[in-house]
């Protein structure tokens, strides 16, 4: 049995819909992205702008003549926001390993204060053992 | 010619490939308006998604910035997308 032609209108519209689906696809693909940069739990000033930036990328995906610039575009908009997430991360990394060190000091302290008090490890013998243990 | 059974297929594809992002209600008919020929009645859109949502294939919820409906899919839904690729 001969199967009926494929018209020209329905070639169209199969190119159409599978053009369409592909920049849904590429769309998607790039909230995951950004979602994956920020992680599970963004900070709460971030996450209003992480849900405008996918409601964007989702509308630019179906415009089937302009996405490719609109993508562009809207991942520049979010480069800033981007980099002053990853300056906070940085910060945030910082301030824990000052408090890490702070608190190691505090014991160090308080071990040599105890050590002199019994006759223990003497302040300079505690220092030159965490020298050459590389622990300051 | 019944668009029913198309937009139907569409939209388990689209959602396929949203990988578990929620579409929103407006873009998903949006979507369907202009992957479709000829253009689809809104009542057919409102129509298919009504019939794949009482069948198990997809799921609404609400968007938590601004309360407009949302789809995903159901792990049939994702099982039938992928048969149709």
């Amino acid at each position: 049995m001969k199967m009926p032609r494929t018209s020209k209108l329905e070639r169209q519209a199969k190119r159409l819909q599978e053009r369409l689906l592909r920049q849904i696809a590429l769309g998607a693909r790039q909230c995951k992205e950004l979602e994956r940069r920020f992680g599970k739990n963004p900070p709460p000033e971030l996450e209003t702008l992480i849900k405008l930036h996918r409601v964007l990328i989702l509308k630019f995906s179906q415009e089937a003549q302009a996405a490719p610039r609109l993508f562009s575009l809207v991942k520049d908009l979010m480069k800033p926001v981007m980099d002053w997430a990853r300056l906070q991360e940085q910060r945030q990394q910082r301030e824990l390993a000052e408090k890490k060190y702070r608190d190691q000091v505090e014991a160090r302290t308080a071990t040599a204060a105890r050590g002199s008090k019994d006759g223990a490890l003497r302040p300079e013998t505690l220092e030159k053992i965490e020298r050459e243990l590389n622990l300051l | 010619m019944n668009p029913i059974p198309d937009i139907k297929r569409f939209v388990l594809r689209a959602l396929l490939r949203l990988n578990g992002i929620p579409w929103p209600d407006a873009l998903l008919d949006d979507a369907v308006r202009q992957a479709l020929l000829p253009r689809p009645l809104q009542s057919d859109i409102n129509e298919a998604k009504r019939e794949l949502e009482r069948t198990g294939y997809i799921q609404g919820s609400r968007d938590e910035l601004d309360e407009a409906p949302t789809w995903t899919l159901t792990d049939k839904g994702r099982h039938k997308a992928k048969q149709l690729g």
